[in-house]
């Protein structure tokens, strides 16, 4: 797409029409996204803690300081109680150079992205299915072509329009669309089915095929299909990867792979991912790293809120108790304030490098202005900071930054062509060469007792609003407005306990109980209640310690039984 | 309306003079995209013919930009400061706009400059002559004939300074207004009076134009229209069609005749400013009020509300035509496929 | 031309705390040209800015005929009325306006008035109420029925008890949850009309309130005899201009910010939107 200017500032954008994914279509996100080029509220110096305040300092006070802190844990802990933290909201030159300062310079295994918490799950699980990285499964152009599509959760064609769009025209054309989302009760008409499953009961409703219309079983594994889903909603790696084993083994050999699209709020999170930013051998992943007692002591996190998307209490409390945080961001977010010292990097917009799409697909961004400010780029800073631990790290241009990728990561050998690069739509990554391997596990759902509830716990749309990019734009703030607390019922559940919106209700668990409002929700299927997954300590009265994702090596909340009654 | 006659090989000569007293606006491609963009010099010229395409961004942008500030406020002391931004000073010609896009700046016009007049709207209004280019082979998503909206002009239904019409190896000029009349007065020599064989030929040109509408996405307004003013659409279709919708408000933006806007504000230390930007009755916050009560919390009540909106006789009467002018970019712009020719053809069927 | 989006610059001369979430602020415009050029009908609002955190609507709540000095009775709700809660007299706010069509005055001379008001809604009303007493001869019959959530939501007290006392006027309120000292009606607004001895023939009512109040208070009236012409009130939503052009504030064909806030039952019935 295109950012417009007026030569002093952004003043608008507008998408390609001859862009191959979005035809000129965007969402409403895509069409405000220049807002929050023009915010005010950009950091532009860089901060280190005074006391309880952050005060501004110039660039080589900062750098000084970090460093002695740096320089401080490694000698008397040693490099395992340092973590470094990338994110999908940098670039892959800016994530790969992350992941090199943390082997290289700093000698630590402890490496991660923000993202694992929300969207590393289907990562894993498709590394598992294709037992390694994996280039493209799919590109979305292709999703109009498909004649059988299963989409999970609503969300996934609602919010992305060049998805969406695909998912239309399918529909045109005949295709069959199924939609697989256990908190709505009515599809849209596009849709010929929906299945109200959350992802771990799919692989055996699959695999039972009791419940599912003829039609559509024979459908779903025949050539063709297109599975769409939202990674960042995707909790246990270990459903997702069984459902994808369910659908391929019951397909016939010489079928192709299904075209998978995990799609993701974030523009970078596959990129991220490729770029290796996960764990070494003897490694922590974040989770394990905010976990009480871990070794570590200082967190780098580069280019995202972690602070605002902590599942569980204990994180906040170790993250706040850590000796040395720092964060590079380009806003004030809820992790700066929490940081020792913040330096200020470049938007996505400022910046020049590479991004991969949830397709599969590398492109290249071309910078709209100057960095603002006094913000300077992650590679400058990773830099400077080891140069002054006595360690070399070169300072490389994009290009030569892509070169060392294409030679020690696998698919990105397809994408080193620079005229390549430079082409409108980029360079689809190749397909996957290995054969899928899986498992299928999971249990399916328990049924539920007579007076229970299911309560479900979502990270639902909470998780855009906590992102600068929304927060900066005026309209986008209106469209996602801050969630107040409360637990979503079935209007005819509300009516059943007599109760109005806004009246509040003691939910019981097996493990403790909370009190929250009621909100009502017309979309939720009877005896189902969503409580969403940010609101921490009511979720944690609750289910009480979050569940051990073995795969993942991180935590999520699964489905509870509980009781409600009126107060 | 004067008419006159312009040689092709005339034309950078007299771009070039106009250039001189005016910042002159030629269509350009940038990554295969059409934008106007300040003329230095070159011009291409496949991009000001009677079959070339219409940029994607409507030229609202122009007078209506997606975002500008309104004002700066300066703390000084106990008082406040506010400035307005800069009023643009040059004239300014927009040459190579299409007939469709004349009409909804014309739709804009009587929006913005009636009742309370807009201060910013009427400035970058008024230094502004449009050259518009009559189209005489249309795109595969043009609809302007339901819509009057085109592919020629005529002097007594719209208001325009000059038209251009392609006649192969020249342009005959019609001037409709003073501003336009300027534009020829740079230089007469460059301009010869039409003969009746031309006159002939433009007219000609007009009737093929019109054959060359697809099938679809034409379709009679008139019956939408009555269905929507009479609300006697049945709930379940505007159900039915706000499912398609994505709420991504891609329509409003590219529609030349959208005209909603939000404000807002930003502050640091003592300074800040107030700008307005685009915004679309689409999203569900567009009405939503402080206490979270919102009028329109379906999506299929926004849908119909932006289809009343451009296709109501009410409004009709208020804006004084249709808010719509057939330019198809809603086509393009519309992920759920129901832009106004869908809507129209479904509202159509009942 | 004068450039409709730029406020007047003016300062808060004082403060009243009405309620627990409620104050009255009382403006001054700070050049003295706007200051003695000033003028309101009544009904008519005002945009309010907090410079650099956001605008919103209000209705005037003071006197027309006292326009050197207007007052604006405000909740605090959002992220606006928050910031403006928290100024003090003499801070400067942004104001636009007058705007909006204003309630009808001179065609109601002659008639029997009847005032209700819900909760926030008295503000407004006021800015009708006061150039009618002000005018007392030129009416019948004025009576004002007044409800409120709790005691503690009740604003303008003092002038409460001054309407209580006055001969010219008939008042009375009530409370939907009265406390240990009220005394007084408890009930929703509604159920002081068996009581109040309403004037029906020659009537106008005004009412003004929360959306369901205004919605219950229009069933009674029209069930006791009052034409949905008669019936007048005001509408509300998001504005962000005030002058008809961002869009916002569009009900069917008409917007509320140039051709209301204030309508008669019978026009809101004819929006094409269902708006009570």
């Amino acid at each position: 797409m295109f950012i417009r200017s007026d030569g002093k500032e952004a003043v608008g954008c507008l998408p390609m029409t001859l862009h191959p994914v979005s035809e000129g279509r965007l969402c409403h996100r895509g069409w405000n996204r220049f807002q929050n080029l023009r915010s005010f509220n950009r950091l532009s110096r860089p901060l280190f803690r005074e006391g309880s305040n952050l005060k501004e300092v110039d660039w080589p006070e900062a750098l000084q300081k970090s460093t002695e802190k740096i320089s401080e844990l490694l000698s008397r802990y040693g490099p395992r109680s340092i973590g470094v933290i990338g994110s999908p909201w940098l670039t892959n030159e800016d994530n790969y150079r992350i992941a090199r300062f943390s082997r290289d310079t700093l000698g630590t295994g402890h490496l991660d992205g923000s993202y694992r918490f929300s969207g590393a799950s289907a990562l894993i699980a498709l590394d598992r299915l294709f037992s390694g990285s994996f280039g493209s499964l799919g590109s979305i152009p292709a999703i109009g072509q498909s004649p059988t599509i299963l989409v999970i959760g609503k969300e996934s064609c609602r919010d992305f329009s060049p998805v969406g769009s695909r998912l239309i025209r399918a529909f045109l054309n005949g295709s069959t669309l199924i939609l697989a989302d256990p908190l709505c009760t009515r599809k849209e008409h596009f849709f010929n089915t929906l299945l109200p499953h959350p992802i771990q009961s799919l692989a055996s409703v699959f695999k039972d095929k009791k419940s599912l219309p003829p039609e559509v079983s024979l459908r779903l594994f025949e050539p063709g299909l297109a599975l769409i889903f939202l990674a960042d909603q995707v909790d246990s790696a270990s459903s997702l990867w069984s459902l994808l084993h369910s659908l391929l083994s019951q397909s016939p050999k010489e079928n192709p792979l299904p075209l998978v699209l995990p799609l993701s709020r974030s523009p970078n999170l596959k990129g991220a991912w490729d770029m290796g930013m996960r764990p070494a051998q003897s490694g922590l992943t974040l989770h394990e790293m905010l976990a009480e007692g871990s070794e570590v002591r200082g967190l780098l996190i580069f280019g995202d809120d972690l602070h605002s998307h902590l599942l569980t209490s204990s994180g906040g409390v170790k993250f706040r108790n850590l000796e040395f945080v720092l964060a590079a961001d380009r806003f004030m977010t809820n992790t700066a304030r929490a940081a020792h010292c913040v330096l200020p990097i470049p938007l996505l917009a400022e910046t020049e490098g590479t991004m991969t799409n949830s397709e599969g697909r590398v492109q290249l961004l071309r910078p709209f202005a100057d960095p603002q400010g006094e913000s300077r780029s992650v590679s400058r800073i990773l830099h400077e900071l080891s140069r002054r631990l006595g360690k070399e790290f070169p300072l490389l241009s994009e290009p030569e930054v892509r070169k060392e990728i294409g030679k020690s990561i696998s698919p990105y050998s397809a994408a080193v062509s620079e005229s390549d690069l430079e082409k409108v739509g980029g360079i689809l990554l190749p397909a996957p060469t290995a054969q899928p391997t899986g498992e299928l596990s999971e249990p399916a759902e328990q049924g539920l007792e007579d007076n229970r509830y299911r309560l479900l716990i979502k990270n639902t749309l909470y998780a855009w609003n906590r992102n600068q990019m929304i927060h900066e734009s005026p309209v986008l703030s209106i469209e996602y407005p801050s969630e107040r607390l409360a637990v979503r019922m079935n209007p005819l559940d509300a009516k059943e306990l007599k109760l109005r919106i806004g009246e509040r209700v003691r939910i019981r668990s097996e493990r403790g109980e909370t009190q929250t409002p009621v909100e009502v929700d017309d979309q939720l299927p009877p005896r189902a209640l969503m409580l969403p997954s940010h609101f921490v300590e009511a979720v944690e009265s609750l289910a009480g310690e979050a569940t051990q994702d073995r795969m993942t090596r991180t935590v999520y909340f699964p489905n509870l039984s509980v009781s409600v009654e009126k107060i | 309306m004067e008419q006159a006659v312009l040689h092709k090989g005339n034309l950078k000569h007299w771009v070039d003079l106009v250039q001189g007293a005016f910042q002159v606006f030629v269509p350009s491609r940038v990554y295969g995209e059409i934008f106007f963009l300040p003329y230095a010099g070159q011009m291409e010229p496949d991009l000001l013919c009677g079959n070339a395409a219409l940029p994607y961004l409507p030229p609202k942008d122009i007078v209506f930009p997606q975002s500008e500030s309104l004002f700066s406020f300066t703390r000084n002391a106990g008082d406040v400061d506010l400035s307005v931004p800069e009023r643009p000073s040059e004239k300014r010609v927009l040459l190579g706009i299409r007939s469709c896009d004349t009409v909804g700046l014309h739709w804009l016009d009587h929006f913005y400059l009636s009742n309370f007049r807009d201060f910013y709207y009427h400035d970058r209004r008024d230094h502004l002559t449009l050259v518009s280019v009559a189209c005489t082979q249309p795109m595969k998503n043009c609809f302007c004939i339901c819509c009057e909206g085109g592919p020629f002009l005529h002097p007594e239904t719209t208001a325009f300074d000059l038209q251009l019409v392609d006649l192969e190896d020249r342009y005959l000029v019609e001037c409709n207004s003073e501003k336009g009349k300027a534009l020829i007065d740079l230089n007469r020599d460059l301009f010869s009076p039409p003969d009746p064989a031309i006159l002939e030929t433009r007219d000609q040109a007009e009737k093929k134009s019109h054959t060359r509408f697809l099938q679809e996405p034409t379709s009679y307004m008139s019956t939408a229209i009555r269905r929507i003013t009479s609300n006697s659409v049945p709930p379940e279709v505007w159900t039915e069609l706000g499912e398609r919708c994505f709420d991504d408000g891609g329509c409003t933006f590219v529609c030349p005749c959208c005209s909603c806007f939000g404000v807002g504000y930003t502050a640091k230390g003592g300074t800040g400013c107030h700008y307005r930007f685009w915004d679309s009755c689409d999203y569900s916050g567009f009405t939503r009020e402080v206490s979270g009560h919102n009028p329109r919390a379906e999506k299929g009540e926004r849908f119909k509300r932006r289809f009343f909106h451009k296709l109501s006789y009410h409004y009709v009467k208020r804006d004084g035509r249709i808010g719509c002018v057939g330019c198809g970019r809603c086509i393009t712009a519309c992920p759920g496929e129901v832009g106004m020719p869908a809507v129209v053809e479904r509202l159509r069927r009942g | 031309m004068d450039n409709i989006y730029l406020p007047h610059m003016a300062r808060i001369k004082g403060i009243q705390d009405e309620t627990y979430d409620t104050k009255t602020f009382e403006f001054e415009f700070v050049e003295r040209a706007v200051r003695e050029s000033f003028r309101f009908l009544p009904g008519q609002f005002l945009e309010i800015s907090v410079l650099g955190v956001g605008e919103a609507p209000f209705g005037v709540a003071s006197n027309p005929n006292r326009p050197e000095s207007f007052r604006v009775t405000i909740r605090a709700v959002g992220s606006v009325t928050r910031a403006l809660h928290e100024l003090k007299i003499g801070d400067r706010v942004g104001i636009r306006g007058p705007f909006g069509n204003g309630f009808p005055f001179d065609e109601m001379k002659g008639k029997n008035i009847l005032f209700v008001a819900g909760g926030i809604g008295l503000p407004p009303l006021r800015s009708l109420i006061e150039p009618m007493l002000d005018a007392r001869s030129e009416f019948q019959d004025i009576q004002i029925l007044y409800g409120a959530r709790s005691p503690a939501d009740l604003v303008y007290t003092d002038r409460l008890k001054e309407w209580e006392k006055a001969p010219e006027i008939r008042f009375m309120m009530s409370v939907d949850v009265g406390d240990p000292a009220w005394t007084g009606n408890v009930g929703v607004v509604t159920t002081l009309f068996p009581k109040a001895g309403l004037m029906t023939q020659n009537a106008v009512a005004f009412v003004c309130g929360p959306p369901v109040m205004i919605r219950f208070v229009i069933l009674e009236l029209l069930g006791r005899g009052f034409a949905p012409e008669n019936i007048i009130s005001t509408l509300e939503r998001y504005m962000k201009c005030g002058v008809g052009k961002c869009g916002h504030c569009a009900v069917g064909h008409k917007y509320i910010c140039l051709d209301g806030p204030v309508f008669t039952y019978k026009d809101m019935m004819k929006l094409s939107e269902k708006v009570v």
